[in-house]
This record gives C-alpha cells, sequence and structure tokens, in this order.
C-alpha cells in the first residue's frame, strides 16, 4: 500500500521533527514539516498531502486564518486537517470546529494515540467520499 | 529571570512591568472580579501553552526512545513507564488549572433569555436562509431575568441551531421555546427552571449514538460528512452555570429536540 502523506505544520521545531521521525518510522506515512504558517499554506497547496496537522499559534499566520483559507480554497477544501495544539479551552475547539477542522488534538500527545487520530480521519474521509460518488445509486 | 518575563509578555500580549506600575498606583480593591479573573484565566492559559509544548516534545522523544531500545535490563523499560506517567501527571495538573480557571472565569449578570436566543438566531441568518429554515419562535415573557454568562449561553444556543441547520439539508422547520419549568419550585420561589428548547424536522439520531454526542467532534449521519459542531463545549458551559443540557429524539421521530436548562 503506498504510504501517506503527511504535513505538520508547527514552530516547535524540535516538535515537528520529532513527529515525523515517529510517523515515518511506522513506516506508513511520508511527512513533510513546515515551521511558519505562510510557508506551511503554500506547501499544502504545492505538495497536496493526504492529512494536515496544523498548529494555531503560529508566529506569522496562525492555524485558524490558514484552516480558514484551506477550507474556502476548492483545491485544499477535501484534504483533512487536525488542529494539534496545546491550546485547551472550550472556545478554541469551538472555534476550529466552526472553521471545519477534521478533527482536535491537544498536545502532549503519544505517538500511538496520533496514529490512531490519522487513521480515524482519513477512514472517515475514505468512507466520505464512496457516499459521495455513489450518491444517488446507494441509499444510506 | 529574563526569560520568565519574556514569557509573561508573550502570555499577556503586553509588558507586565507596566502592569505591575499600574497595578501599585492602582488601589487594588478597584480590580472587578471579572478583571481579575481574565487575568487569571489569560495567565493559565498562556502558561499551559509554554508547558504543554516541551511536554509534547519529551512525550514524542520518549516513544521514540521506547520503540528504540530494546535492553534486556527491565528497569530500562519501567524508567521509561515512570517518564511517560511523569508528563501525563503534569498534563493533568495544568489540565485541571486550566478548568478551574475557566470556570472561574463566566461572567454571570441577570439577563433576558429571549433576547439571548433571537441574538444567537442573528448569527445565524444567513445558514438558515440558505438551507431554506422557517424559524417559529414560542417565547414567554417570564424569563426576562437569568442568570447567565449570555456571551457563552449564545455560544451554546449557536451550537444548537447549526447543529439543527445541518439536520435539515433540504429545510425544514427550526422550533424556538422559552418558559420557566416551575414543577420543582418550593414554596419560597427556590428550584424555578428557565428553560430553551432548540427544536429540529430533521433526521434524528439513533438512540445508541445518544451518549456520544457530548465527545468532541462526535459525527454523525445528521452532519452529512461535517463534523459535530462542539456539543461537548456547549455541555461544559451549561455544567459551569450549575445548568444542564439533554438531546432527545422527538416523540413522531421527527427530528431532535435540545434543551437547556437553567437555575431561573
Amino acid at each position: 500500500m503506498a504510504k501517506r502523506t503527511i504535513l505538520i505544520i508547527d514552530d516547535e521545531v524540535s516538535f515537528a521533527e520529532m513527529v515525523k521521525l515517529n510517523l515515518e518510522d511506522t513506516e506508513d506515512y511520508e511527512v513533510r514539516s513546515e515551521y511558519k504558517g505562510i510557508e506551511g499554506l503554500a506547501a499544502v497547496k504545492e505538495f497536496k498531502p493526504d492529512l494536515v496537522l496544523l498548529d494555531i499559534m503560529l508566529p506569522d499566520k496562525d492555524g485558524f486564518a490558514i484552516l480558514e483559507e484551506l477550507k474556502k480554497d476548492p483545491q485544499t477544501k477535501p484534504i483533512p486537517v487536525i488542529m494539534l495544539t496545546a491550546l485547551k479551552s472550550d472556545p478554541v475547539k469551538f472555534k476550529a470546529a466552526m472553521l471545519y477542522a477534521d478533527d482536535f488534538i491537544v498536545k502532549p500527545v503519544t505517538v500511538r494515540n496520533l496514529v490512531e487520530k490519522i487513521e480515524e480521519v482519513l477512514d472517515n474521509r475514505i468512507v466520505e467520499k464512496l457516499k459521495k460518488d455513489s450518491r444517488g445509486i446507494i441509499e444510506h | 529571570m529574563a526569560k520568565f518575563k519574556e514569557a509573561m509578555k508573550k502570555i499577556l500580549g503586553r509588558d507586565p512591568a507596566a502592569d505591575n506600575r499600574q497595578a501599585a498606583s492602582a488601589d487594588p480593591d478597584q480590580l472587578g472580579h471579572a478583571e481579575k479573573m481574565k487575568i487569571i484565566d489569560e495567565l493559565a492559559s498562556g502558561l499551559a501553552h509554554e508547558v504543554k509544548n516541551p511536554l509534547a516534545i519529551i512525550l514524542q522523544g520518549v516513544d521514540f526512545l521506547a520503540s528504540r531500545v530494546k535492553n534486556e535490563d527491565p528497569n530500562v523499560a519501567v524508567t521509561i513507564e515512570y517518564i511517560q506517567d511523569a508528563i501525563k501527571r503534569v498534563d493533568k495538573l495544568i489540565g485541571e488549572f486550566l478548568d478551574f480557571s475557566s470556570i472561574s472565569g463566566l461572567n454571570i449578570e441577570l439577563t433576558d433569555l429571549n433576547e439571548v436566543i433571537n441574538n444567537s438566531l442573528l448569527l445565524i441568518h444567513n445558514q438558515l436562509e440558505a438551507n431554506k429554515i422557517e424559524v417559529v419562535k414560542n417565547y414567554r415573557s417570564d424569563v426576562l431575568e437569568i442568570r447567565m454568562d449570555k456571551n457563552r449561553i449564545t455560544q451554546v444556543l449557536v451550537n444548537l441551531m447549526l447543529n439543527a441547520v445541518q439536520a435539515m439539508p433540504q429545510g425544514g422547520k427550526l422550533t424556538l421555546r422559552s418558559y420557566i419549568d416551575r414543577s420543582l419550585e418550593t414554596n419560597n420561589g427556590q428550584g424555578a427552571i428557565a428553560v430553551a428548547e432548540v427544536e429540529d424536522s430533521g433526521i434524528g439520531i439513533p438512540e445508541e449514538d445518544l451518549p456520544k454526542v457530548f465527545d468532541f467532534f462526535y459525527t454523525s449521519r445528521r452532519s452529512k460528512g461535517n463534523i459535530g459542531l462542539g456539543l461537548s463545549t456547549a455541555k461544559n458551559i451549561m455544567d459551569m452555570h450549575g445548568g444542564s443540557i439533554n438531546l432527545q429524539n422527538r416523540k413522531d421521530n421527527n427530528g431532535i429536540k435540545a434543551i437547556i436548562r437553567l437555575k431561573a
């Protein structure tokens, strides 16, 4: 099976690199990391990953603004985005949900939980795509 | 110390030394409760952010080492487990501190519940029009002075209304009610409950899924591929008010009725 491609956008360089190392260690993922918002956004458009792990507090463009832009652009809208942040508050989660984030993970997170969440989101997207492709043929 | 000051500056978005100078010249009793709580909330969330990031790096690092170290010495595995447990303990402690500051941060005032419902409606008028939703209002006039944080309760109602809209992609009816439930009221006027209901005519929720709807990012067929819009947030806010939130399928199986209750 082809490796899933993941882009992590996080200004904590060592965290982004550790996540990259751990995910690639599973041999199921190919991971690219970006440390700035604007560059990260450009990388999503260029790299078209299967999934984006997105921090919220970034130095140049915050994660919410990036999320909003990604979900408005028809080219990037289908790419699932998991917010991966140290911010833990209901309004933050609420805002992420309102902007159509696919999921929300609060740091710190174990590799096992991270992989589970990534697979859950990717599986959901496959099911949704199948449903969409078969709309009008199969009743759900 | 310089690093700490810098962190505080980052946390507060301003120079804490300047705050101290201002505070020193001011009468501390003049600082309002809401303002104090706001500062505690800002400090807590900022500090949590600064601590959680390094914790996240440590946890990822320990996980990586655990996957690589295959040592016959059983103490190696035990030591890694100790480190992982310690990280979880610190994280839990920060979480509890954050929850406390967040609860303390409610800005309670006497508020007209009907006005809050109408303001929530205004916030989603685009979605209502786009989805051809008919709105039916059935408000009682005795819900004028309810103790609540109106911004937080608006958040709850918007949340419920958006979920209702999502459940009616082909259009439908959104019914909003408010009233006072006096069934538990005592002779001295205690125990009355202010109730707001948000009812849709869309797809219901499978009974077996109802206990899960308050999990963050719960997704159901109602949402047609979109994520759940934070019913967990709504529940937390109602808990913070000492109130409650409940979702039930309508008896005629034509949609959901969401009910929030606050002390009247």
